[in-house]
C-alpha cells in the first residue's frame, strides 16, 4: 500500500501553524522590535560606575569586584577591568559549569533507531521532573506549558489540555504561550479552540507572530481570516523587522498560493525568506514544490535546525535516507507532530529503511494513538519486515476508525501478496486503485498500482512484464508530468527488481506456516475487502466512470 | 569608613575644627557612600560632641551649583537635601530605633557662603565590612541576626510610610546594640512631597534592583496613587531585603544571578518589549537557579529549606506573587515583614541549636 496522507491532516497541504519548542528555543517570539532605553541617564550611569570602580580600586576584594561587575551589567556598561571580571567570574562560572556537567547527556544516539527509542523515554522523564517542580512551586507558567508538550508527546491529551490551561491562566498575555496553546489545539484537531485562544489575545491584530498563527489556523479549516487585510498592511510596514514578519509573510504567501495568485505569493515568500525561521523555510520549501517560481535563496538555508525543510527537500531529491535523518531530528524537536511521523514512516518502500519507518510510526502513535495513517504506515513497514501478525493488527485497528479507507485496503493487498495469497492481494489492490481513480486521487492510485506491480514482480506472476509496461504507460497518461518523488522512486525500484528477481529466490522467500495460513484466513474474512468491493462497484455504476477504472482493474489483474 | 583627605575645594570642605549646633566639633574628613550619586559638592565628616560621642556630618555646598549650574539642578539638590532631612526627622520623631538617628541639621557660613549640614548617628562599619557577603567564615547565626535587625528596621520604616529603596550591605550599619538601617537619601515617603529621585525608575544601586524596575514595567504606574506607592516602593523594599539576605550568604546579587541565567536577548539591556513577556522566563530562572545557588553557596542544611522559601517569596519576579505565602492568602499585608523577622529568628535559633548539638 501507499502510505497514508492521513484522514485528519493532509500532508499535501501545509500551514504555518506555530512550532512548539521549549521556551529557550523560542525566544524570537518574545523579543520585540527596538532596543530599550538604558537605565538611568548617561550622567548618572557614569557617576555610578565611577563610584563603584573607585571602591574596587581602593579595596580589591571579591565582593567589591562583584558589585562592580553587577552594577556595570545592570547599567549596560562593559567592564574593562580584567581583574574585576576574574574575581567575579570565579563563583558564577563554577556554578553554571557545575550545572552543565550535572545535566544528563543530550547527545544523540548513534543510530536513528536509538534516537527514536529515546523520544518517549525522554518525555516520561521530563514529565516526572516537571511534576515535581510544579508540586514544589505551582505558579510557573513554563513548567505547565512544558508538561503540556510532553503529555502531548505521550498521547495524554486531556492532561496536556489541562496543563496548558494552567500555563495560559498564569500568563495570559504571553505571546509564546498563546501560540503554544493554539498549536496544541490544532494538533488535537480542535481548530476552533485554537482560533479562540488566538483571537482573545488583545494583541492578535498587532503582533505579527500571533497574526501569522491566526491566518494559518483559519486557512487550515478553510475559513477566511478577518485579519487578512491587517496582515498585508503589516507586511508593508517598515517598522517590523524581517525576522518578526517572516512567518506572517509565509502565511499570507501560502493563502495567495492556494488561491492561485502566484505573483503575489512569490513576492510574499521572497519577503519571508529574508530572515526566515525554520517554520517559514519549511513553508517555502512546501510551496516551491507546487510552484517552481518560488525559489529559496541559498542564504535562507543558513537558518539553524531547519529539519522539516531539509526533510522535504531531501524527499524532493529522492534522498530517502537523508530525509529520514532530518525527520529524526524534526521529530525529536516536536515528537507530537503528525507530519514528522508521517513523512518519516513514509519511505518503507525503500529497502533498508523499513525498520526506521516502523519506529517513526510507533513514535507518532504514542502522540496520536489510533491514528489510521500512522497505523497504515506501520503496517506497510511491518509487512516488508515480515511481521505479518503485527501488520494485520495495525490494519484491524486502523480499519476501526475508517473501514472504507482505500489506503488500508491497499495495505491488505500488500500483506496478502506477502503471505502468498495472490488472489486476495490482487483483488484488494484492484479495488483500492479503482476507488482512488473515482475519487480523483491519481497520485495514490499510481502509487498503489506500483506497489501492486512490485509484489507481482516479486511473485514472478505470469505476464507481469507486460503488465508493468502497461502500468508505466498508464502512469504517464494519468498523472502530471512532475511525478511525486515516491512514484519516481517506486518506478525505479520496480524496474530494478524486475531485472534482478529470480524464481528460485522468490520460492525460498515464501515460508508457509500454520500461522501464515491462519493470517490469510483472517484477512479473507476481514470486512475490508467485501466492503470495499461493494463500495467501489456501487460507485462505478453510479458515476459511470468505467473506462479509466476498468483499465486499471485489467492491468492489476 | 576611611579618611578621605582629598577635598572638593568648596566651603563644604573647610569644616574641620568648626562647631556645629553648639555641640558638635568637626574632627576629621571621612569618605562614605552617597545614597544619591548625583551629589557632587558634599563632604562627610566625623564630629564629636562635648561628651566625646561621635556623629556623622554630611555637609552640602549649594552655592557652587547656584553660581555654576542651572536653576533646575540647584532646585533638585535642594529638594533632595530637604527630603533626606525631613525623612530623618520623621523617623526620629517616631522613635524608630532600628534606623540611624538624626541629631540635627543647620547652616554654617564658611568664607561668606552657606554650608548646609546634617548630623547623624555615627557607625564605624557596615555589614559589608563586618560580615563580608559570601564569606563562609562568618557564622550563619550572626548573619541571620543582622538580617533580622535590618528587617525590623525596614518594618519600622514601612510603618512610618517610608520606603527605603536602597537596602544593601553598605547601608546597614553595625552598632553595639545590633544593626541599623542608614542612608535615607533614596527613600520615598508617602506623606511628604515627592523628591526628584522619585521620577527615576530606580535610584538605588542598580545591581540590586528588582526586575520590574530594571525592565520598567509600565503596569506599576497604572495603579491609584496609594496602590502605586505600595506595590512599587514597598514591594521594591521587600525584594531588596531578600536580595540582601541572598547576597549575604551567596556573595552575589540575586538580580545578577537570574539575569545571567536567561538569554541575553531577554535581558533588560536588550529587550524592548513588555515586562509580562519576559516575566515567565524570569520566573523559570528564579525557581531553577536560586535553590541550586543557595545549596552551592554552602547555606547550612538545618536552615536551607526555610531560607530558600524566604528568598523565593521575597524576591519573586512577579510583584503580585511577592511576599509571604500567608500574607498573600489574606492574613496580613502582602509585603509585611513580620513573618520574615520571625523566620530569621527561627533560623538563627535552629542553627545555634544544631551547632550546640554537634559540639555536644
Amino acid at each position: 500500500m501507499p502510505p497514508n496522507d492521513g484522514p485528519s491532516i493532509s500532508l499535501r497541504n501545509r500551514y504555518v501553524v506555530p512550532r512548539w519548542r521549549s521556551p529557550e528555543e523560542s525566544i524570537d517570539q518574545s523579543t520585540s522590535r527596538g532596543k530599550p532605553p538604558l537605565p538611568l541617564s548617561k550622567l548618572k550611569r557614569e557617576a555610578w560606575i565611577l563610584k563603584i570602580s573607585e571602591r574596587f580600586a581602593q579595596n580589591p576584594t571579591k565582593f567589591t569586584a562583584t558589585e562592580y561587575v553587577e552594577t556595570a551589567s545592570a547599567l549596560g556598561v562593559e567592564v574593562l577591568d580584567v581583574s574585576a571580571i576574574n574575581h567575579y567570574s570565579v563563583g558564577i562560572d563554577a556554578f553554571f559549569s557545575q550545572r552543565q556537567l550535572s545535566k544528563k547527556s543530550n547527545l544523540p544516539g548513534t543510530s536513528t533507531g536509538s534516537q527514536l527509542d529515546e523520544i518517549t523515554q525522554t518525555a516520561r522523564t521530563a514529565v516526572a521532573q516537571l511534576r515535581a517542580r510544579a508540586a514544589h512551586a505551582p505558579k510557573q507558567p513554563f513548567v505547565w506549558s512544558e508538561l503540556a508538550r510532553h503529555y502531548l508527546t505521550l498521547g495524554e491529551h486531556k492532561k496536556a489540555k489541562k496543563a496548558m490551561y494552567c500555563a495560559s491562566s498564569l500568563s495570559p498575555k504571553s505571546i509564546y504561550l498563546t501560540r503554544c496553546a493554539s498549536r496544541l489545539f490544532s494538533t488535537l484537531s480542535e481548530p476552533d479552540q485554537a482560533l479562540w485562544v488566538l483571537r482573545r489575545h488583545g494583541l492578535v491584530a498587532h503582533n505579527p507572530w500571533l497574526l501569522s498563527a491566526e491566518l494559518a489556523t483559519s486557512a487550515s479549516i478553510d475559513k477566511a481570516s478577518a485579519y487578512f487585510k491587517r496582515a498585508t498592511a503589516m507586511l508593508e510596514d517598515a517598522a517590523h523587522s524581517p525576522r518578526s514578519v517572516t512567518e506572517l509573510a509565509a502565511a499570507v504567501g501560502s493563502i495567495e498560493h492556494i488561491n492561485g495568485r502566484h505573483k503575489k505569493a512569490k513576492q510574499h515568500f521572497a519577503k519571508s525568506l529574508i530572515d526566515p525561521t525554520a517554520n517559514a523555510l519549511a513553508q517555502a520549501q512546501w510551496a516551491s514544490q507546487g510552484d517552481s517560481k518560488i525559489s529559496i535563496p541559498a542564504s535562507a538555508w543558513a537558518v539553524s535546525e531547519a529539519f522539516e525543510a531539509r526533510a522535504l527537500a531531501a524527499r524532493s531529491e529522492r534522498n530517502w535516507s537523508h530525509s529520514q535523518a532530518m525527520c529524526t531530528q524534526w521529530i525529536k524537536e516536536e515528537p507530537f507532530d503528525y507530519r514528522a511521523a508521517a513523512i518519516g514512516s513514509h519511505a518503507s518502500f525503500v529497502p533498508g529503511l523499513e525498520r526506521t519507518c516502523e519506529l517513526f510510526a510507533t513514535v507518532g502513535l504514542h502522540a496520536s494513538p489510533g491514528e489510521p495513517g500512522l497505523l497504515n504506515n506501520r503496517a506497510v513497514a511491518r509487512a516488508f519486515l515480515g511481521n505479518f501478525e503485527g501488520a494485520f493488527g495495525d490494519i484491524s485497528e486502523a480499519a476501526k476508525s475508517d473501514p472504507k479507507d482505500l489506503h488500508i485496503l491497499a495495505t491488505v493487498g500488500l500483506v496478502a501478496y506477502r503471505l502468498g495469497d495472490f488472489q486476495l492481494g490482487g483483488e484488494a489492490y484492484s479495488l483500492s486503485i479503482a476507488g482512488f481513480v473515482i475519487k480523483r486521487d491519481l497520485p495514490s492510485a499510481a502509487l498503489a498500482a506500483l506497489y501492486c506491480i512490485r509484489e507481482q514482480i516479486r511473485a514472478r506472476l505470469p505476464g507481469v512484464k507486460n503488465e508493468f509496461d502497461r502500468i508505466k504507460r498508464i502512469l504517464t497518461r494519468m498523472t502530471d508530468k512532475a511525478l511525486d518523488p515516491e512514484i519516481q522512486t517506486m518506478l525505479l525500484l520496480a524496474e530494478s527488481e524486475a531485472d534482478s528477481c529470480s524464481e528460485l529466490a522468490y520460492l525460498s522467500d515464501l515460508v508457509v506456516s500454520e500461522q501464515t495460513v491462519a493470517l490469510r484466513g483472517s484477512m479473507e474474512s476481514c470486512d475490508l475487502v467485501p466492503g470495499a468491493r461493494s463500495l467501489v462497484t456501487g460507485d462505478l455504476c453510479s458515476t459511470g466512470k468505467l473506462i479509466g477504472a476498468s483499465r486499471i482493474l485489467v492491468a492489476s489483474n | 569608613m576611611t579618611t578621605d583627605p582629598v577635598g572638593c575645594g568648596g566651603p563644604a570642605s573647610k569644616l574641620i575644627g568648626t562647631k556645629l549646633l553648639e555641640n558638635w566639633t568637626v574632627e576629621s574628613r571621612v569618605s562614605r557612600d552617597h545614597s544619591h550619586s548625583g551629589f557632587a559638592r558634599s563632604c562627610c565628616y566625623k564630629a564629636l560632641d562635648t561628651q566625646g560621642r561621635p556623629a556623622f556630618v554630611k555637609a552640602y555646598d549649594f552655592r557652587h551649583e547656584d553660581v555654576n549650574a542651572s536653576p533646575d539642578k540647584l532646585e533638585e539638590m535642594l529638594r533632595e537635601f530637604n527630603h533626606e532631612r525631613r525623612v530623618h526627622e520623621r523617623c526620629r520623631d517616631l522613635r524608630l530605633n532600628r534606623v540611624t538617628t538624626i541629631y540635627g541639621s543647620g547652616k554654617l557660613i564658611v568664607d561668606g557662603d552657606a554650608v548646609h549640614f546634617l548630623v547623624c548617628e555615627w557607625a564605624d562599619q557596615s555589614l559589608r565590612d563586618t560580615h563580608p557577603p559570601g564569606d563562609q567564615s562568618i557564622l550563619a547565626c550572626e548573619r541571620l541576626l543582622s538580617l533580622r535587625n535590618v528587617a525590623a528596621g525596614l518594618a519600622q520604616l514601612h510603618g512610618a510610610g517610608v520606603a527605603h529603596q536602597d537596602v544593601k550591605p553598605s547601608n546597614a550599619m553595625t552598632f553595639e546594640g545590633g544593626v541599623k538601617i542608614t542612608d535615607l537619601g533614596s527613600s520615598s515617603c508617602r506623606d511628604l512631597p515627592s523628591p526628584p529621585h522619585d521620577d527615576e525608575w530606580y535610584c538605588g544601586q542598580p545591581g540590586y534592583a528588582p526586575y520590574e524596575l530594571l525592565y520598567r514595567d509600565k503596569e506599576l504606574l497604572y495603579h491609584d496613587k496609594t496602590g502605586a506607592f505600595y506595590r512599587r516602593r514597598i514591594g521594591c523594599d521587600l525584594f531588596l531585603l531578600g536580595n540582601l539576605a541572598f547576597t549575604s550568604f551567596a556573595g552575589y546579587s540575586i538580580t545578577s544571578l537570574v539575569l545571567h541565567g536567561i538569554d541575553e536577548k531577554l535581558r533588560h539591556t536588550s529587550f524592548g518589549g513588555e515586562y509580562h513577556e519576559v516575566l515567565p522566563y524570569l520566573i523559570d530562572a528564579h525557581y531553577r537557579l536560586v535553590p541550586d545557588f543557595i545549596t552551592f553557596s554552602g547555606v547550612p542544611d538545618c536552615i536551607r529549606s526555610d531560607f530558600e522559601s524566604c528568598i523565593l517569596s521575597m524576591c519573586h519576579p512577579d510583584a503580585n506573587q511577592r511576599g509571604h505565602q500567608l500574607n498573600r492568602a489574606g492574613k496580613g499585608a502582602q509585603f509585611g515583614l513580620e513573618r520574615y523577622i520571625s523566620a530569621f529568628d527561627r533560623m538563627k535559633t535552629r542553627y545555634r541549636f544544631e551547632v550546640g548539638r554537634r559540639a555536644a
